[in-house]
């Protein structure tokens, strides 16, 4: 998995996400989300686009980021996601959870 | 990552078996995706119906990784790997802790998040995917997860 982030705004950035998130890649993405940095923001956007697949630790992950951002009436956006990881989503019942954009 | 894979001589034409035997860790779980995926390959499954079993298969290997084994280094876990055109039964044994796959109850997902809960996630989107599932625990201290799911034919 490959990971790269950028501050878009003031207290705006965008994480591209590529490759596969499970078990075995997803801490890494839990790091770079609580991160110093990743913690300051208000309106974080995941670009999924490059991720091919996702388990249920990647859609904990992203529940964790949700909270955090929603308890500072902040925003998650998850963008772009194949349709093989949004049926993971579909499957948990989560579409209506999470803020999710093409 | 120690592992071994034997495939065996298949019953039927269309069936496909394997039995992985690999150590119950979290590189593991790439290595399972993808032997699905390839004996399922030259079968006609719908993508999406094969998607979510080999999701619903990373989610128990998972289970044995996180909590099967968590008291100890990486112990081996079986996968036995049975696929034809309309059906796919997947056995999951490991010798670690004993546990109830049916004691966690198939409650809402957004329940959970509703609560807070940041994990046990997994359990419930297995319970969604699969047809069927069966957990026995051997009197030689082995859990034994079965899981089936029933392939509508691709293209209806």
């Amino acid at each position: 998995m490959e990971l790269r982030s950028e501050v878009t705004a003031l207290e705006e950035a965008v994480i591209h996400v590529k490759g596969e998130i499970d078990m075995n890649t997803s801490p890494k993405l839990r790091d770079l989300l609580k991160s110093s940095e990743a913690q300051r923001m208000k309106k974080v956007t995941v670009d999924l686009s490059g991720v091919t697949y996702m388990d249920s630790s990647g859609i904990a992950t992203l529940v964790e980021m949700l909270q955090t951002l929603t308890a500072k009436k902040g925003r998650l956006i998850l963008k772009a996601m194949k349709p093989e990881v949004k049926a993971v989503f579909e499957i948990a019942h989560l579409t209506e959870v999470f803020e999710i954009v093409d | 990552m120690a592992k071994t894979q034997e495939r065996k001589k298949s019953a039927g034409p269309r069936l496909r078996k394997t039995v992985l035997r690999l150590a119950a860790q979290p590189d593991a779980l790439k290595v399972v995706r993808n032997t699905i995926l390839k004996e399922a390959g030259a079968l006609r499954i719908h993508p999406e119906e094969l998607y979510s079993m080999v999701l619903a298969v990373d989610e128990a290997c998972a289970n044995v990784i996180r909590h099967a084994y968590k008291d100890g280094p990486a112990r081996p876990m079986i996968i036995e790997i049975e696929i034809t055109s309309r059906q796919m039964s997947i056995v999951i044994r490991d010798s670690g802790q004993a546990f109830d796959f049916g004691e966690y109850p198939r409650i809402p997902v957004r329940e959970a998040i509703a609560q807070r809960a940041e994990r046990g996630y997994g359990i419930q989107i297995i319970k969604s995917v699969v047809d069927r599932w069966e957990h026995t625990r051997t009197k030689s201290g082995e859990n034994r997860l079965r899981l089936i799911k029933y392939f509508h034919p691709a293209g209806s």
